[in-house]
């Protein structure tokens, strides 16, 4: 099945290829052979290549927009500067992901087997949803200071709405003639939460997790803004103040590199643990 | 594919924080017929402008015809404002300046745009802006490392607004006080705070720093025991709170600043001189009514406001400033007028602070030939 | 004696202020490791049937009992092995772990057997899928998966087996197939079956009675004995004996259909 795909995948390559003519041809064909990260490479190459040309030849302002050689300059002549700042960030967020997460599937849970439980609950998870986290940060910074809590709490907020949804969604949308089975075996409701919900939801929830993972990266470093004294949202804010945007701008990759690998992370454990749903292709080479 | 996906979520990670920070609090829309330094905008054909140096008298000898002239083919003006339109200088200048009419009657076209200083610094850099509001010296110095091609014209106040504030039982009094104490800064760790704090012999290791939000309420004692304020805006907050606090003032400690700049993109101001130097010369009569009737300042101030206005702090902010700039104006010397020593010991600041790598020539980030032409001594030169 | 007895079962549906009756004073006797088909048109109340004998609904009236006792309680000595209409597979497990399902699940009955786990490779290797016991799901084709969900039934251990519809979502060669797969299944296994089926022709073949429904309300209108030899080979359906009782169910349906 995996190889027919591929077959199928090369005949709507190449016949693409031809199509759109040489020189994009080299580059594609440059792409394809690099495997599955061609692609986004020579998008990233494009953009980049791009801005840098855009910011010399229109003369862009260094204080508006400085060039992608400015940024990777001030950032790799400092890099562990920036990679220190950015561990505290990460731990925030990844942190705050894990306890959003944690009270969305109970909440999942308790919700999905009860509707009234659901109908009362509910609005009041949609009400921390739309509240804006810049209005929540300072509140929670004065009730709990400057250090990594509040922001792991931020993160855990703007998490747990869309994984609960997600949750209940998947705990609920089971195969009716699978219930059903395993009602005829008389399977305890544990039984059929465990054997048939939770596997059933894990598509739903890895399918969240890549959304709210980079959420949780937002929501720390907008709580730093209210309120810290490391990690890469202070910096953002720190060189914005000093006019030092390509240094802001450093800090920004950064973030961007964070949120890459995260949902990469995401990404891989989720092939090796869906490897029977229907979305996830084996690829082979 | 893996990283397909992680690629678009990588770059609309990239673009939706790029254009969040870097483009927020501005975008305003361009001005219909500003000339931008990098695009080929002819100079007016004018000769050399009239210089306020043949002056005999208050308004003798000068064409001001030649000046309306040379001032209406410069275009429109923007000013952006430096927070947007809070009370404070240059902009309660500005603003009135415009509401009496000013700059019309000098010929100058002039839109008063609202919005931050630190954005305000960046439209001028790009040529967005013409004049723009700056709190002090230190942002233009910093824009000017940066690359921006600015400079500053004048500056309202000669000492500094800003201050560290603890509560009045506190037993911080000095800057020595702060060892093993929190401090709390907004945006960045000012340089004026590292030189007091330099004085008297205490390093960036001896206390703990943390970046706060705008409610100065986070000052318990507890969890913060000092925070960077403006003089003319905290200790009001706090007092109507009930909260009762004390100033420590940084130039006591050698960490003096200056507030309320006007900042010009450096080569409009090249060009039309003429138009920066009426820009200045309506905003110190405008000074002068401000002085005379804050009441209707503040109201013009919020009538222009589109927002909640809190003219209570404002009332006070204007308050709180006048009086910092006419106690402290310059020995012989009109509003606004600013020393080379003001800049320069704001820029030692900055080296030693490590903000900037190193000091720059003074007349990079300043030009004072404009207010300079506007007074005879004290007095504002005005056309009859 | 009676091993499943279903005695003036009624049960009505209420949706939306509408009642409608599923089933209406239903008799029906079963004897032990007969094979028995339930067929009527579209609303007859088949299927409810067989889910009230299941205990998967509840009749309103009437009684129901399995084994001498009470289909939930039935249930909870997992007597039945369920095969719905569309396979009941579970995608995260290979063949062989669902095949290991019903072991796992309400565990009164005790935990699978190493004999009952080569049992299941046996079956599924007698219908063919003996290359598939570590595939998933996804892997076998809708034919393949349901001949799966049978196997499991039979391999579980249950003794009763209820079957809804199993073949309605396949071809017609492919349920030809799997018909006598199903009876090779059967005859070597005896169990009592309750199978629902649209198909006259696959009722007879299959079964030792054929119970006859019809609809709005619900009702049994023949209980017809197929006295046709077994083990039941295709060759069978060519016989007239066969076609006899093929046309015998057909005019009993189309009676009630054209009233």
């Amino acid at each position: 099945m995996t190889t027919q795909q591929n077959a199928i995948d090369n005949v709507a390559a190449s016949s693409r290829i031809r199509e759109t003519g040489i020189g994009w041809h080299k580059a594609l064909g440059a792409a394809r052979r690099l495997g599955g990260y061609g692609y986004p490479a020579l998008a990233f190459v494009l953009l980049f290549g791009g801005w840098e040309l855009a910011v010399r030849i229109f003369r862009i302002n260094p204080l508006t927009l400085p060039a992608p050689s400015g940024i990777l300059n001030a950032l790799f002549s400092d890099f562990s500067f920036y990679l220190d700042h950015a561990g505290v960030t990460l731990y925030e967020a990844i942190v705050g992901f894990v306890i959003g997460s944690a009270l969305a599937l109970i909440g999942g849970v308790l919700m999905a087997h009860s509707p009234a439980l659901e109908r009362m609950l509910l609005p009041i998870a949609v009400l921390a949803n739309v509240t804006p986290i810049v209005a929540i940060a300072p509140l929670l910074i004065i009730w709990f200071g400057f250090g990594s809590f509040p922001k792991m709490l931020i993160a855990a907020i703007i998490t747990f709405f869309p994984m609960l949804v997600n949750s209940i969604t998947g705990f609920r949308s089971i195969d009716q003639n699978n219930y059903e089975y395993l009602r005829s075996l008389h399977a305890s409701k544990a039984e059929i939460f465990f054997k048939l919900r939770l596997p059933n939801s894990l598509p739903y929830l890895f399918s969240a997790s890549k959304t709210c993972i980079t959420l949780s990266v937002i929501g720390a470093v907008v709580a730093e803004w209210s309120g810290a004294d490391k990690g890469l949202g202070n910096l953002v804010m720190v060189f914005s103040n000093y006019m030092q945007i390509e240094k802001m701008f450093a800090a920004i990759a950064m973030l961007a590199a964070m949120g890459i690998v995260l949902t990469a992370v995401i990404r891989i454990v989720e092939q090796r643990a869906l490897y029977w749903h229907s979305s996830t292709q084996t690829r082979e080479g | 594919m893996l990283t397909r996906k992680k690629g678009m979520a990588a770059m609309s990670m990239l673009t939706v924080i790029a254009v969040a920070l870097a483009g927020c609090g501005g975008g305003e829309a361009k001005p219909a017929n500003s000339p931008a330094p990098s695009s080929a905008a002819p100079s007016p054909s004018e000769p050399a402008s009239p210089s306020a140096a043949e002056s005999g008298g208050a308004s003798g000898g000068i064409d001001w015809e030649a000046r309306k002239a040379a001032n209406q083919a410069a275009g429109e003006i923007l000013y952006s404002t430096g927070y947007y339109f809070a009370a404070s200088s240059p902009d309660v200048q500005a603003v009135m300046a415009d509401e009496l009419g000013y700059f019309e009657q000098l010929g100058l076209s002039v839109r008063v745009q609202p919005g931050l200083d630190s954005q305000g610094m960046k439209f001028l850099a790009a040529g967005q802006a013409q004049i723009s509001s700056a709190g002090n010296p230190s942002l233009v110095i910093t824009s000017v490392d940066s690359g921006a091609e600015i400079k500053g014209v004048a500056t309202f106040g000669s000492v500094g607004v800003n201050a560290l504030m603890v509560l009045e039982d506190s037993d911080i009094h000095t800057p020595k006080d702060l060892v093993g104490k929190t401090l709390g800064y907004k945006g960045a760790i000012p340089s004026w705070v590292t030189t007091m704090l330099a004085a008297e012999d205490v390093t960036r290791d001896q206390f703990k720093a943390v970046s706060v939000g705008y409610d100065p309420r986070i000052l318990d004692g507890k969890k913060l025991d000092a925070l960077t304020v403006y003089k003319t805006n905290e200790p009001y907050i706090m007092e109507k709170a009930g909260i009762k606090t004390r100033l420590i003032d940084p130039g006591d400690f050698g960490a003096e600043t200056s507030f309320g700049v006007v900042a010009v993109n450096a080569q409009f101001a090249a060009e039309h001189p003429t138009a920066i130097e009426d820009f200045l010369r309506a905003l110190s009569k405008a000074h002068q009514y401000a002085l005379e009737h804050p009441e209707e300042a503040l109201k013009v101030l919020e009538a222009r406001s589109t927002s909640g206005y809190d003219l209570e702090s404002e009332t006070n902010r204007w308050a709180v400033e006048r009086e910092l700039v006419q106690d402290n104006l310059h020995e012989g010397h009109g509003v606004a007028w600013q020393s080379d020593e003001q800049w320069q010991r704001e820029m030692d600041m900055l080296v030693n602070a490590e903000v900037i790598k190193g000091p720059i020539p003074l007349d990079k980030v300043m030009d004072n030939s404009y207010i300079e032409a506007i007074y005879e001594g004290t007095e504002l030169i005005w056309p009859e | 004696m009676t091993y499943i007895s279903v005695n003036r079962v009624s049960k009505k549906f209420r949706r939306r202020g509408q009642v409608t009756e599923a089933l209406r004073d239903i008799a029906i006797h079963l004897e032990e490791g007969t094979f028995v088909s339930l067929i009527g048109p579209s609303g007859c109340g088949k299927s409810t049937l067989l889910r009230i004998i299941g205990g998967l609904e509840t009749a309103d009236e009437g009684e129901v009992l399995v084994e001498g006792v009470a289909p939930l309680e039935a249930q909870s000595h997992k007597r039945f092995g369920f095969v719905p209409q569309a396979p009941a597979l579970f995608p995260w497990r290979t063949i062989l772990e669902n095949m290991r399902l019903p072991f796992e699940v309400n565990r009164k009955g005790g935990r699978q057997t190493p004999e009952q786990t080569e049992e299941a490779k046996e079956l599924l290797h007698s219908v063919g899928l003996g290359d598939f016991l570590n595939a998933y799901p996804k892997e076998l084709s809708g034919g393949m998966q349901q001949r799966v969900g049978i196997v499991r039934a039979f391999a579980s251990g249950a003794p009763i087996l209820l079957m809804d519809e199993p073949f309605s979502a396949l071809d017609e060669i492919t349920r030809e197939r799997i018909r006598y797969q199903l009876m090779e299944i059967w005859d070597s296994h005896k169990k009592t079956v309750v199978f629902v089926t649209h198909s006259i022709r696959e009722a007879v073949f299959l079964s030792d009675k054929v119970v006859v429904m019809s609809s709005r309300p619900g009702r049994v209108t023949e209980i017809v004995d197929i006295d046709l030899p077994r083990p039941r080979r295709h060759e069978l359906e060519e016989t007239e004996e066969y076609l006899r009782y093929v046309h015998h169910i057909k005019g009993l349906l189309r009676e009630r259909w054209e009233h």
